[in-house]
C-alpha cells in the first residue's frame, strides 16, 4: 500500500521540469529514452511516500519536500569553486573524487594516484560514450518501480559517478568520494553512482556526505548501484555528515555474485534527516555480505537505516551489526529485513541492532524482520534499546572518572565494536575523534 | 580518618543499615564479618557513593569532610577505593586507557600536573609485579571474560595504581585459590603504610591470617554487634554467628 502526501505541488513541479528537460536528460543517448520515461511514469504513479507508507512511516518527509526545491540540470563553474575535502578523513595516497550537487567535478578530483585497472568518470560521460558496462547496470539493480525515490532519481539524475574495476585487479588506494552541495537556492539534487567490480577484483570506497550549514534547505536523493561479480571484494564506507538544514536519502542497491563479498559500513553522524536504504541481494550461491552501522542523531536530527538482505541461493552468509546512540530529542530508526528465499538452503544470516538513549527526549524505532522460506538455515536477530549501564557508570565513577569521562569511555567502547571494522587506522582514528566530540558536545 | 556515626541507610524502602558506627584511624586494618544479607556490601556501597542507597540518618566524616556531600568520583579522588564484591565487566574499555583516565582525573582534582606517559607505564609495570597480574590480562578490556579470581586480582591492581587512603575490600578473597589469595594479600600488605587504612569485608578467617586486622567487627542486622581483636575472627570461625545472636537476645 502506498499513500501520497498532500503537498503534491513539488511532485508536479518536478514532473514539469522533467518534460522541459527531456532532451537534456537523454545525455546524447537515445537508449535512455525508455528508461527516463518509465522512471518518470513510476514516479508520477507513486508520488512521494507519505506517513502511511510502510517503509517511510517514521519520517516526516512532508516537511522536507518543500515546493521551493528545484532540481539542478547543470553545474556552473562558480559552483565548483571553494570545494574542499575533509582532510582528516583522507587516507594515504587515496584517489579523490568530488561530487557537487550530484555532478562529478573533474576540477575537484585528483586522479594522480589512480592505478591501472580502475576507471572513475562522470556517469553522464559514460552514458554519452555508450559505455556498455554502465548501461548494463543502470536501472537494473535499483529498479524505478520499487521505490519512488529511485524512480525520481532515475528520471532526473544528470550525472554522478561511474566506477569500474577490471577483472582480477586489486586497487590499493582507497577511492574517496566527497559529496557536497553548493546551493544558491533550495536544491533537490539527484546523484547516481554506479560501481561495477568485475570478477576477482578488489576495491575500497569511502563515501563522505559532507554537508555544510549554508542555511539553505536542500534535499539530496542519491542512488548507488553496485555489482559485485564473482570472487570480487568490495568495501564501502559511508560517512554521513549532512547539513543540519538538509535531508538526504541514500539508496544503495548491491548485487553480490558467487564467492564475492560485500562489506558496507555506515557511519551516520549528522544531518537534519538522513535515510539509508541499503539493499543487498545475494544473487548466487557462496557469497557473503557484512553490514555494520553506527548512527548518532543529536538534537533535532533523524537518522533512519532501512536494510534488506535478500538470500536467494544456498550457502550464503550475511551478518549485520547496527548500533546507535540517540542524543537530545534525536530520532533513530532501524528496520532490518532478512529474506531467506526457498532456494537459499544452508543460509547463515545474523543481525543485531542495539541502541542507547542518552536522554529521555530521544526516540528509537527498531524493527528487525526475518522472513524465512527455506528450512535448513541458521538465522538469528535481536534488537535492544537501553540507557548506559548504571553498574558500569558507577564502577568508572568509583575510580574517580567524572560522569562525562565515564560516558565518553563507555560510548567510545560501544561505537568501537563497529569502528574496529574499519581497516584503515587513520580513518578509524578520525572517526573515533569525531564520535568522541559528538559524545562530549 | 573515617568516622561513621549512627548510619541508617535504605534501599527501595527497606532499611538495611540501622545505626552503624565505626571509627578508622590511619594505619589500621578493620575486618568486618557477618552473615549473608547483614549489610556489609551495603556499607561498602554507601561509602563509595552508590546512588541507589539512601542515607536517612547519621553521618560519615572522611578526613574532616562530609563524605555524603561528595559524588562517587570525588570520593575516589579524595582517596576512597572500593574493591567490588562483583566487579562489572566493561567490554571495549581497555584497562590501560581506563586507569590513565582515572589517574589523570585524580591528579587534576588534586591540582597536580598530568603524569608523564613514561612514568605511567613505569608505574603500571611496578604495580603489575606487585600483584602478580599478567600483561595478558591488563591488555584486555576491563574484566571482560575474566575469571572470578582474575577480576579480584584486577581490583587490587587498580587499588595499587590509585594508591587510596582508605580501601574497602568487599570479599576480595572469595573466588580466589590459595595461591592467588596469598598474592592478593601480599599485595595489600605491601601497599600498607602508616597513613592509609583498610576495611576488609570477609566471611573467612583464612584471609585474616594474611591480612592481619587490628579490629574485627561483627555486623548483624545493620549494626555492629560485637567488636574485638583478631582472635574474634577465630572464635567466629569455630562457633559461627549463633552465639552472638543468643548473646544479643540475652542482653
Ligand atoms: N538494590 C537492592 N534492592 C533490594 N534489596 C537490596 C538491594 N541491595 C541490597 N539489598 C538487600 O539488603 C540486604 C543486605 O545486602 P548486602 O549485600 O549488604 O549484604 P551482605 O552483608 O554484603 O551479604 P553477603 O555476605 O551475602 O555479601 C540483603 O537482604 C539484600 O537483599
Ligand atoms: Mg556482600
Amino acid at each position: 500500500m502506498t499513500s501520497t502526501i498532500q503537498g503534491v505541488s513539488l511532485k508536479d513541479k518536478l514532473l514539469s521540469e522533467f518534460e522541459l528537460q527531456r532532451s537534456a536528460l537523454l545525455l546524447d543517448n537515445t537508449l535512455l529514452d525508455n528508461f527516463r520515461n518509465s522512471s518518470a511514469k513510476a514516479f508520477e504513479t507513486s508520488g512521494f511516500p507519505g506517513r502511511k507508507h510502510e517503509e517511510y512511516r517514521y519520517l516526516n518527509l512532508e516537511k522536507e519536500l518543500k515546493e521551493e526545491l528545484s532540481a539542478p540540470f547543470s553545474l556552473s563553474e562558480k559552483e565548483e569553486e571553494g570545494f574542499q575535502f575533509d582532510e582528516q578523513l583522507l587516507t594515504d595516497s587515496c584517489i579523490k573524487v568530488g561530487l557537487i550537487n550530484g555532478f562529478f567535478s573533474k576540477k575537484n578530483s585528483d586522479f594522480q594516484n589512480l592505478p591501472q585497472g580502475i576507471t572513475i568518470k562522470s556517469l553522464a560521460d559514460a552514458i554519452r560514450e555508450n559505455d556498455k558496462h554502465a548501461l548494463s547496470v543502470l536501472g537494473t539493480l535499483a529498479k524505478p518501480s520499487s521505490d519512488s525515490f529511485i524512480a525520481l532519481n532515475s528520471a532526473l539524475f544528470m550525472d554522478g559517478l561511474f566506477i569500474f574495476v577490471e577483472k582480477g585487479k586489486t586497487i590499493e588506494p582507497t577511492i574517496h568520494i566527497s559529496q557536497q552541495l553548493k546551493p544558491e537556492q533550495a536544491l533537490f539534487a539527484q546523484a547516481r553512482i554506479l560501481l561495477v567490480c568485475e570478477e576477482n577484483s578488489n576495491v575500497k570506497i569511502v563515501h563522505h556526505i559532507k554537508g555544510e550549514d549554508s542555511g539553505i534547505h536542500c534535499f539530496t536523493n542519491t542512488v548507488i548501484e553496485a555489482e559485485i561479480e564473482r570472487g570480487a571484494k568490495a568495501e564501502w564506507i559511508s560517512i554521513q555528515e549532512e547539513s543540519s538544514n538538509s535531508a538526504h536519502i541514500i539508496t544503495t542497491q548491491a548485487q553480490v555474485f558467487s564467492q564475492a563479498e560485500f562489506k558496507h559500513i555506515s557511519i551516520g553522524l549528522k544531518g537534519k534527516l538522513v535515510r539509508n536504504n541499503l539493499n543487498i541481494v545475494l544473487e548466487e550461491p557462496n557469497c557473503e555480505s557484512h553490514l555494520f552501522g553506527y548512527y548518532h542523531p543529536s538534537q533535532g536530527e533523524v537518522i533512519d537505516n532501512h536494510t534488506l538482505v535478500d538470500h536467494r541461493k544456498p550457502n550464503c552468509n550475511s551478518n549485520e551489526l547496527y548500533k546507535g546512540v540517540v542524543d537530545g530529542n534525536g530520532t533513530a530508526v532501524f528496520n532490518g529485513k532478512i529474506y531467506v528465499q526457498q532456494d537459499a538452503q544452508k543460509t547463515n544470516a545474523f543481525q543485531s541492532n542495539k541502541n542507547i538513549l542518552l536522554s529521555e527526549g530521544g526516540t528509537v524505532n527498531t524493527k528487525p524482520q526475518l522472513e524465512i522460506y527455506a528450512d535448513d538455515v541458521k538465522c538469528s536477530h535481536g534488537s535492544s534499546t537501553g540507557v548506559l549501564d548504571p553498574e558500569q557508570m558507577f564502577y568508572l565513577r568509583s575510580r574517580g572518572l567524572s560522569i562525562s569521562k565515564a560516558k565518553a569511555l563507555l560510548l567510545s567502547a560501544y561505537a568501537g565494536e563497529v569502528l574496529e571494522e574499519i581497516s584503515n587506522n587513520s580513518l578509524k582514528e578520525a572517526l573515533v575523534n569525531r564520535i568522541e566530540k559528538l559524545i562530549n558536545a | 580518618m573515617l568516622k561513621i556515626n549512627n548510619l541508617h541507610a535504605r534501599v527501595e524502602e527497606k532499611e538495611i543499615l540501622k545505626g552503624f558506627s565505626l571509627e578508622v584511624k590511619p594505619g589500621e586494618v578493620h575486618a568486618i564479618m557477618g552473615p549473608n544479607g547483614s549489610g556489609k556490601s551495603t556499607l561498602a556501597s554507601v561509602l563509595a557513593g552508590r546512588e541507589d542507597y539512601e542515607v536517612t540518618e547519621g553521618e560519615i566524616i572522611f578526613e574532616g569532610k562530609d563524605l555524603l556531600e561528595l559524588s562517587p568520583e570525588d570520593r575516589a579522588r579524595e582517596g576512597i577505593f572500593l574493591a567490588f564484591q562483583y566487579p562489572v565487566e566493561i567490554p571495549g574499555v581497555s584497562i590501560t586507557n581506563f586507569l590513565k583516565t582515572a589517574i589523570a582525573e585524580q591528579r587534576e582534582y588534586k591540582g597536580l600536573p598530568p603524569m608523564e606517559a613514561r612514568e605511567f607505564l613505569q608505574m603500571m609495570k611496578e604495580k603489575k609485579e606487585l600483584v602478580e597480574i599478567s600483561t595478558n590480562l591488563t591488555n584486555r578490556s576491563v574484566n571482560e571474560g575474566f575469571s572470578g579470581g582474575e577480576k579480584k586480582r584486577n581490583e587490587i591492581f587498580q587499588m595499587a595504581m590509585l594508591n587510596p587512603k582508605l580501601s574497602i575490600l568487599d570479599e576480595t578473597d572469595s573466588g580466589l585459590d590459595i595461591d592467588a589469595l596469598r598474592v592478593v594479600a601480599n599485595g595489600v600488605n605491601k601497599l600498607k603504610t602508616p597513613e592509609n587504612a583498610s576495611i576488609v569485608i570477609t566471611h573467612y578467617q583464612r584471609l585474616l591470617d594474611y591480612i592481619v586486622p587490628d579490629f574485627v567487627h561483627v555486623l548483624y542486622n545493620g549494626r555492629i554487634v560485637k567488636s574485638g581483636g583478631k582472635e574474634l575472627a577465630l572464635e567466629l570461625e569455630e562457633k559461627g554467628y549463633d552465639w552472638i545472636t543468643k548473646e544479643l537476645v540475652n542482653n
